[in-house]
């Protein structure tokens, strides 16, 4: 089996928007568990649109750029500023699981992507995974975020110099490569 | 029926003068303009021609596989490629072989492997691959991996069984015997040998081979009964349907021709040595051709064939001898031995016939056209089962889910490892300065972008003392890099002023521990990793201290300094012969400055030396091995000096290493018009002094008293029968004159610390940015470019290169990131060609399956994503782009390349763009071109993608290039797709 490192952040619920995130484990992906980690979410209601209006503005300074960004989070970095969608997919209500959206953003100011999950209903056992592929082939990294309820869960970023798409759990959809 | 010896070089040949030059050109059938069909064919052929069922079934290697060719008398013998074989899982840069034809004319079998393999001697034991071809319809399947590569594998007999040898040991003192059944395209049998068994044939009665000298019988269990022991040291054996065995030999200077018939030997021909050959034909017949004299007509089922010169084939009832066979890439290497491929000389094949009715010779020219082609790694090919690989002598292993890590200490497909490929000119000049220790040029710091301080080549890797003082003279190491790397330093796919991945030798570990090969697998732990142009192996695993990562990327990106490194090694091979505490072992007068001298450090630098110190673990043997030793037979008794002819490059497996290296240095070879490098100072001989002249050659390392190897035993014995360390050598031999002036010293062509000289480039660098002027629309500056590596720092050839505007990424295997990307790199490779001086290439595919539309594990995925600018307000319109691809001047030839453009990352909406990739004008080499792409509607997060997959006619030899594109922004009419730039 390929060896691949990956990152699990699982966001088990709602919880307060000042917890600092805590430092995610690296496991092979094939055997992925789900390491409790705390990370700031909000609530949302899920819009039925999936295709948002990019940013105008270009941020002007940012907290990392590319490979730097790998593992961190697009809010502690400034990097939501300009942000453009680049993916996505409404997934309406059923098998339990409530309606969502699933986004996929890149920052050029950040040069970085990442996933962001979307629902004001439960989904549990719902996973948010961004995978991504080095900029010239193997290995790869893949992220993950249980979802624990009603809210907004964002994916750690990856360097947008990679290939880089979104996936819903297991045998859902997911963006084409990006 | 025995055997054509074809295949491309492991380096360059020269075309030699096509025999028959002085018959007229023939005049091409009528019918088959295209595919030199006999001229005058009622004349030449026979009346009877029209219903003749006659068929010749020959082969060559080039750079796309290893090739068969049928020809038929019913078409005038007009050509027509009957099957192409290669491997994808194995970089290489040529293909080499042997085929054999069934009794029944039914099949033929091929054993094959890329000519690289020569160099390694587990290779050459059993590295192989052997396939079972139908000769009615050309489908092929593998039958066996991990078989010897030996001028008598494979063997075929007169019917449809065919025997396979795979040698066992090191010193090949045991055999593996492998039965196929050709008809059920399988093997039924292996037997295991307890000798070193030569020459296999299959017969009516059972199977026979020679070991030990001696006719031998093989049991069923693989015991050995000695039936008769021919006249002398026999080349060749075949087996007629009815009457007999037929065996070849030679003794001084005679080639004996005996029939085994009723329990004994009876002589039916004689000739000059070297010039009689033993065919079998259709039916069981057997057939000697050459100088044979008056065959005696009492020996049935044995006709004679007179000739002029050797022949490659003979048809199934003989009316056709093939006398050469050279693919004109082969000929290219020849006249352009480090120029790109000639696309519009690329398979083409020159052939010349003899027509045995008439003696009447035609020449001509076929072109290889698409055939069935056997991929022989699973999975790879169009997905039939009739390309898979079959369990031979083994289970068959399914791919790895994943093969884990490289143990290579360099990578390939890393933009900062670019190995630079030299030009011929730069290599003498380094090994000129580097044997005299003078190759300390300066090496500034981030040379070729590896990110390596400064340094200098044998500043990190100081020449290494001479015992016995002196220097290694230039033209053996030059023999050495020509043998083993045809002088590149990089990939075969880089020509002589790119850049490219490092060559790499079994970066992918296919090899076995047991010396075989199996190409259903990556397996990294088992890799070889000889790297560059002299091949180091040497600390160049990962984890292995003997150099430090900077030396470890310095010797796989820099010529000069991977020369400053090998010529340690070999030196070190003199110095453990030379100082072995239990005596010295030298041949002729031992001094270091005459080429001759070189011939035990060169065999041990391919094979190694058991030093004294080790014999206890070894029986008490110690020297050099068994392997190499010229009376192995391993090689064919009536062999002539390697490079007497050029074409002995294409049959490379036939010399021993020395006997290689050796001819490199005396027969340098071909740049253009001239040599690549300079030929030595011979002695008074006028050529090297070597020891394949007089008797008691090839015994020439034979002492009853070192290795039980008696030089004055009767050629019809096995002069070393142990076949074991029982036959290493060690000791003094003289079989050159080189204290009376018959020997070789070497000729430098570049003074000692002369300067490197400059690049010779097969294809112009040109560092011209898209800028303001070349289109319409570029108003001012660069157009922005995404170029094909981000980090635009990397570009190692010398451009000022601007920061990307955009990102490249390559996706390998489907799904990508899942079990087969590894295996998609495997054809992924990075040049120093394209814009700027760097682009990625791969070849175009089949689909895995039908309506697949993907090749799970050769799919390539490039995209390109622009940074494009933000709107200025919600309400503004997205722009519109001309989008423009560049091509290389090499490295892309695909005519339908499909690039897709999705303009809107938030749509499913795509345009697609297909163009012709190629930009080769009618002689081959041409310029970097733009082209566009057409005009579109692009939002921020637009992206264009290309891949590599096509139709099933595909077979993965055609170039696909990912390099950089621009996208400019238009206000007006933009460009349509395939606009020229």
């Amino acid at each position: 089996v390929l060896v691949i490192l990956g990152v699990i952040a699982v966001s088990a619920g709602p919880a307060a928007a000042t917890g600092p995130p805590v430092p995610a484990a690296k496991v092979q992906r094939s055997d992925a568990t789900v390491a409790p980690a705390q990370r700031a979410h909000t609530a949302a209601a899920p819009a039925q649109a999936t295709h948002q209006q990019p940013a105008v503005k270009r941020q002007a300074t940012v907290g990392c750029v590319g490979k730097a960004c790998q593992g961190k989070y697009a809010a502690d970095e400034g990097c939501r500023d300009d942000r453009i969608q680049i993916g996505g997919f409404f997934t309406p209500e059923g098998n339990g699981w409530a309606a969502a959206n699933f986004t996929l953003w890149h920052s050029p100011a950040c040069r970085s992507a990442w996933a962001e999950y979307d629902s004001n209903g439960d989904a549990f056992s719902r996973v948010l995974r961004l995978q991504s592929i080095e900029e010239y082939g193997v290995p790869d990294t893949e992220y993950q975020v249980v979802i624990g309820g009603p809210g907004n869960y964002p994916t750690q970023m990856v360097a947008w110099d990679d290939s880089v798409r979104m996936c819903d759990s297991f045998g859902g959809p997911c963006t084409g490569w990006r | 029926m025995r055997l054509s010896l074809v295949g491309l070089p492991a380096m360059a040949l020269a075309l030699v003068a096509a025999p028959g030059a002085a018959a007229a050109p023939a005049a091409p059938h009528p019918g088959d303009p295209e595919r030199a069909a006999v001229a005058a064919p009622d004349t030449a052929l026979g009346k009877g021609w029209r219903t003749s069922e006659d068929v010749m079934v020959t082969g060559t290697g080039d750079s796309t596989g290893f090739h068969l060719y049928v020809a038929r008398e019913k078409d005038a013998f007009a050509w027509s490629t009957l099957a192409t074989m290669h491997s994808s899982a194995l970089e290489a840069a040529a293909w080499t072989g042997y085929v054999c034809v069934t009794g029944t004319g039914r099949y033929a079998v091929a054993v094959y492997a890329p000519t690289m393999a020569v160099n390694k001697p587990g290779l050459v034991a059993a590295g192989a691959l052997a396939a079972v071809v139908d000769i009615a319809t050309g489908k092929a399947s593998t039958v066996a991996t991990g078989v010897q590569l030996a001028y008598f594998n494979p063997a075929c007999g007169p019917d449809d069984r065919v025997l396979l040898t795979r040698a066992i040991g090191d010193d090949e003192q045991q055999t593996d015997l492998l039965t196929v059944d050709a008809a059920a395209g399988r093997v039924v049998g292996v037997r295991h040998v307890q000798a070193q068994l030569t020459t296999p044939a299959p017969a009516p009665d059972g199977d026979y081979g020679i070991a030990d000298g001696q006719l031998v019988r093989v049991s069923a269990a693989g015991a050995l009964e000695p039936v008769a022991r021919p006249h002398g040291q026999v080349f060749a054996v075949h087996a007629t349907a009815h009457s007999g065995i037929d065996v070849l030999s030679g003794s001084a200077g005679q080639a004996v021709a005996e029939r085994y018939a009723a329990g004994r030997l009876r002589r039916s021909a004689t000739g000059p040595l070297g010039r009689v050959q033993l065919f079998g034909l259709t039916g069981g017949r057997d057939v000697l051709v050459g100088d044979t004299g008056q065959v005696d007509p009492a020996v049935p089922e044995l006709s004679a064939l007179a000739t002029d010169r050797r022949a490659e084939a003979v048809s199934g009832q003989a009316h056709l001898v093939a006398e050469r066979l050279v693919s004109r890439e082969v000929a290219q290497a020849a006249a352009h031995p480090f120029a790109g491929v000639d696309r519009s000389q690329r398979g083409l094949v020159d052939i010349a016939v003899r027509a045995t009715r008439s003696g009447q010779v035609s020449t001509g020219t076929i072109a290889t056209t698409r055939a069935p082609t056997l991929d022989a790694m699973a999975g790879t090919g169009t997905g039939g089962h009739d390309t898979a690989p079959q369990a031979a002598a083994g289970p068959a292993l399914a791919p790895q889910d994943g093969p884990g890590a490289p143990t290579c200490a360099v990578p390939r497909n890393d933009p900062a490892v670019q190995a630079l490929q030299p030009s011929p000119n730069m290599v003498e000049w380094a090994v000129d300065q580097a044997v005299h220790g003078k190759l300390t040029v300066g090496r500034p710091a981030n040379y070729l972008k590896t990110g390596l301080p400064a340094y200098s080549p044998q500043g990190m890797f100081p020449k290494a003392k001479l015992a016995g003082g002196g220097t290694v003279p230039a033209q053996v190491m030059l023999g050495v890099v020509a043998q083993e790397s045809n002088l590149s330093e990089a990939s075969w796919h880089a020509v002589p002023g790119d850049t490219g991945n490092p060559l790499i030798s079994d970066y992918y570990g296919n090899r076995q521990s047991d010396g075989s090969t199996n190409i259903d697998i990556i397996n990294y732990p088992n890799a070889d990793c000889g790297y560059g142009i002299g091949q180091v192996t040497t600390g160049m695993r990962v984890g292995d201290t003997t150099y430090n990562h900077n030396r470890q990327v310095a010797i796989a990106t820099d010529y000069a300094a991977n020369i400053a490194a090998a010529l340690n090694v070999l030196i070190d091979k003199w110095n453990q012969i030379a100082t072995d505490p239990a005596g010295r072992s030298w041949v002729n007068n031992g001094e270091t400055r005459y080429i001759e001298n070189w011939y035990l450090a060169l065999w041990a630098y391919n094979s190694g030396f058991h030093p004294s110190s080790e014999a206890a673990q070894n029986h008490g043997h110690w020297g050099v091995g068994w392997l190499n030793n010229p009376a192995n037979p391993q090689y064919p008794y009536d062999r002539h000096r390697f490079l007497a002819d050029y074409d002995d490059a294409s049959h490379p497996a036939d010399w021993s290493y020395e006997e290689k290296v050796m001819g490199w240095a005396e027969t340098p070879q071909k740049k253009g018009g001239g040599d690549a490098y300079a030929k030595p100072t011979f002695g008074r001989a006028g050529a090297l002094d070597l020891p394949n002249i007089e008797s008691p050659w090839p015994r020439t390392f034979c002492s009853i008293s070192v290795n039980d190897c008696d030089p004055m035993a009767p050629q019809n014995t096995d002069p070393c029968p142990a076949e074991s360390d029982d036959c290493w050598w060690h000791g003094t031999v003289a079989f050159a004159g080189c204290g009376i002036g018959d020997c070789s010293t070497e000729k430098l062509s570049y003074a000692l610390g002369s300067g490197e000289p400059a690049i010779q480039p097969i294809y112009p660098r040109s560092c011209d940015d898209i800028e303001i002027g070349r289109d319409q629309y570029i108003t001012s500056g660069v157009a922005p470019v995404v170029y094909d590596l981000d980090d635009t720092g990397r570009y190692a050839l010398g451009c000022a290169v601007h920061p990307s505007d955009g990102k490249f990424t390559l996706r390998v295997g489907s799904a990508p990131n899942g079990p087969n990307a590894p295996y998609g790199q495997i054809d992924l490779h990075q040049v120093g060609a394209g814009y700027q001086g760097h682009m990625w290439f791969s070849h175009v595919y089949p689909p895995s399956g039908v309506g697949l539309g993907v090749n799970y594990r050769h799919e390539v995925v490039g995209t390109w994503s622009p940074d494009l600018p933000p709107p200025q307000s919600e309400n503004e319109p997205p722009k519109r782009y001309d989008i423009v691809v560049h091509l290389p001047s090499h490295g892309g030839e695909y005519g339908s390349a499909t690039y897709v453009i999705a303009g809107d990352p938030l749509s499913d909406s795509r345009d697609d763009c297909t163009i012709d990739q190629s930009t080769s004008g009618p002689f081959g080499n041409s310029d970097d071109e733009w082209r566009y792409l057409g005009n579109y509607t692009l939002k921020q997060g637009a992206q264009v993608m290309l891949n590599n997959v096509g139709d099933a006619t595909e077979n993965g030899s055609t170039d696909i290039a990912f390099d950089a594109m621009a996208f400019i922004p238009i206000a007006g009419k933009g460009h349509k797709c395939g606009d020229g730039f």
